[in-house]
């Protein structure tokens, strides 16, 4: 039973909106764009067939507001929603209310992302399949006192070395309200638990008034290792390969590959079949992630699945050749995919950096300011996913990322060569952006080697610095360049002091139309 | 014809520029030494400098408040440097006074105008796009004037607190 729709809506902005409405542009759909009043001129906007603002710039009041998304597929008369990635994309709720609408949703099934989308829902799920999970235990998160010194200490303590025993050693305390490594500790012996737990606690409650700690099997040196998978509505589940997304700071990746440089061969099929047949067992449709930790001895360890398409999905892309945005909107109509695994292959090998908006400088803070420049990198096994263009602002109110930038190559060498010289060619004027990390990265010798465990960039950036030699006369003489430029004061065709400074042509051949032409310019407004 | 003659901070540190542009030669005077290239404009914001048979290729741009450069892959950004406040001396902004380290929203905040507090004791929390950066006192002193509010949206740089450093002791 196929059912074929025109209109889609997509329910996201910046890069993957851009993403998918080109995709969309492919099947020859029609597409409409929701925006926020801060993105009225955004890129997503100016690229689609049709767009309705959808509320203020507060993304709980637009972007996440499911009756105003709603409202705008019913206004433009939509056909069919795609979710992009974060937002609403993994909201069970939505997709209901999508689907009672009577609108086509882009993606699993609500059940399905109910089941999976509860993390211990899917690990019990993954145990019950004979998929190794992370062991650990948070049954400390029901505790009311979270005081340092706990009325309850002894047994509150007790009940959590009887925990820690089960999941076994080496083990991580980390604090239940937790990040940033704070109130976070190793314990390898069941000797060292009862103080590690006490120090674990005091400094728990010191950063975050909250000394509950959960339990956590530890497992190094771990890569992060995911799985591509994709299925139809008529049980056809079929997988992609690989991603290493071990570059990560906080959580949050910062460079992806395809296929993992880390991973045998053989590990690949068991964790592929894994992730099949979990996806499959819960009636999964469209495209999704199973994510992993991946040790070095081979052993790996289940621990989410994402029911939606991933920022880092066309590194996949990359390697197969194939367009998994398009996939979901053809799997949608409710296409059959019975050719099933032996129609996908893969190529060399796939590279991604993420570009903020944030100073790695400055504990990565983000960053905000006009777009003077932005000149993505071109040319062979070169693909760049962005949602800005010169001249708009990046603003405070949504995911930071701007751009990725993507290679691919026949071999993991040459595409890190590729890289480097993809970021080498990358530019971005006019706001702060984590371009020199990146670079520092695809530089570092150890990624370069492939050997890019989780902890790579605590390991080897932790405290870097751009190192930058003071600018010299090549750098001064382009400031004062730009300055004249801003001032009016070259000939550009803009300003009052239009043709003063001299005539200018990118082309110094006297006998060029340019010099002939004068001050003439076409096209330029004035100042 | 264009010239210039003023410094700009970059990194903290102070480079002066003297350029002056004739035609399509630029020329420049560095540390006392004469430097010249000949200039080729490219699309808006690029630039083909030429030094005898060297060419550099660069990218540049410049608003009221920063110039952008990027040269090689490497990124510069120049600030003008900041004439005097006006409204400088008694009263006015003092080393130690704290701006906010970024665009956001204050969340909370932990002291009163008044207040003596600790070198790196918490003042308020910052929050943007879901991350939280806590802003601590700069030293031991005390909290002149408390210039922001929980909810109130700050700007990157705005003054948040006025800060007095507690007097240096005697002997150093």
């Amino acid at each position: 039973m196929s059912r074929e729709f025109h209109r889609l809506l997509i329910a996201n902005r910046g890069e993957i909106a851009v993403r998918l409405i080109r995709a969309a542009r492919e099947l020859g759909l029609e597409t409409i764009a929701v925006h926020s009043d801060a993105d009225r001129a955004a890129l997503h906007v100016l690229e689609a067939d049709r767009a309705i603002g959808i509320g203020p710039a507060p993304a709980a009041e637009s972007y996440l507001s499911i009756p105003a998304v709603l409202e705008a597929a019913r206004a433009s008369g939509a056909e069919a929603i795609h979710p992009g990635y974060g937002f609403l994309s993994e909201n069970a709720e939505f997709a209901q209310a999508v689907i009672d609408a009577g609108l086509i949703w882009v993606g699993p099934p609500p059940e399905a992302m109910r089941l999976l989308g509860d993390k211990l829902g899917a690990k019990a799920l993954a145990a019950k399949l004979g998929i190794p999970t992370v062991s650990g235990d948070d049954s400390e998160r029901d505790r009311m006192d979270r005081s340092a010194e706990p009325l309850d200490a002894k047994k509150a303590d007790a009940a959590l070395i009887t925990k820690a025993k089960g999941v076994g050693f080496p083990l991580l305390l980390k604090a239940v309200a937790g990040g940033g490594g704070k109130g976070m500790r190793r314990v390898d012996h069941e000797k060292d638990l009862p103080e590690a737990i006490r120090s674990a606690r005091r400094e728990g409650h010191a950063a975050f008034g909250d000394s509950r700690l959960l339990v956590e099997r530890f497992v190094s040196p771990a890569h992060h290792v995911e799985i591509q998978v994709f299925a139809d509505a008529h049980g056809h589940v079929i997988h992609l390969g690989e991603r290493e997304c071990s570059i990560q700071r906080r959580h949050q990746k910062i460079v992806e590959e395809s296929p993992s440089p880390t991973i045998e061969p053989a590990v690949r099929e068991v964790m592929a079949d894994a992730a099949v047949t979990l996806v499959r067992a819960a009636g999964y449709r469209s495209a999704g992630t199973c994510e992993f930790l991946l040790d070095e001895s081979g052993r790996f360890y289940f621990l989410e699945v994402n029911t939606r398409l991933q920022v880092e999905h066309p590194v996949t892309e990359m390697v197969t050749g194939m367009d998994l945005a398009r996939m979901q909107m053809v799997e949608a109509t409710g296409k059959d995919l019975s050719r099933g695994q032996s129609v996908v292959e893969w190529r060399g090998h796939a590279i991604e950096c993420r570009l903020y908006a944030e100073d790695p400088e400055r504990g990565f803070l983000p960053s905000s300011g006009p777009v003077l420049m932005f000149k993505a990198p071109e040319g062979p096994g070169v693909r760049v996913d962005s949602g800005i263009m010169a001249g708009w602002h990046v603003g405070v109110h949504y995911d930071p990322i701007l751009a990725k930038i993507i290679v691919h190559d026949y071999s993991r060498e040459r595409a890190v060569a590729r890289m480097q010289r993809a970021l080498a060619e990358t530019v971005l004027l006019g706001l702060t952006t984590n371009l020199p990390f990146l670079q520092a990265v695809v530089r570092h010798p150890e990624f370069m080697a492939g050997r890019t465990p989780i902890d790579f960039l605590d390991t080897h950036l932790a405290n870097w610095h751009a190192h930058e030699s003071p600018p010299g006369t090549d750098v001064l003489a382009l400031a004062a360049m730009a300055e004249w430029e801003r001032l009016g004061m070259i000939g550009n065709g803009r300003g009052p002091a239009a043709g003063v400074g001299g005539q200018y042509s990118a082309d110094d051949d006297p006998s060029s139309p340019w010099r002939q032409l004068g001050a003439f310019r076409l096209g330029q407004k004035g100042r | 014809m264009p010239k210039l003659d003023r410094s700009w901070l970059w990194d903290g540190t102070s480079h002066h520029i003297q350029a002056e542009l004739s035609g399509d030669h630029l020329y420049m005077e560095l540390d006392g030494k004469p430097v010249e290239f000949s200039v080729v404009k490219g699309p808006i914001g690029s630039f083909f400098l030429r030094q005898g048979d060297r060419i550099l290729t660069g990218y540049a741009a410049a608003t009221a408040e920063a110039i952008w450069v990027q040269l090689d892959g490497r990124t510069y950004v120049f600030e003008p440097e900041k004439p005097p406040r006006a409204g400088s001396g008694p009263g006015g902004p003092t080393g130690g006074d704290v701006l906010s380290p970024m665009t956001g929203t204050v969340r909370k905040v932990f002291a009163e105008s008044g207040q003596a507090v600790a070198a790196g004791a918490p003042l308020l929390v910052v929050e943007a796009m879901k991350m939280e950066y806590t802003v601590t006192a700069p030293g031991e002193g005390r909290v002149a004037e408390l210039l922001c509010s929980v909810g109130q949206p700050v700007d990157l740089g705005q003054l948040l607190v006025r800060f007095e450093a507690a007097p240096a002791t005697a002997d150093q």
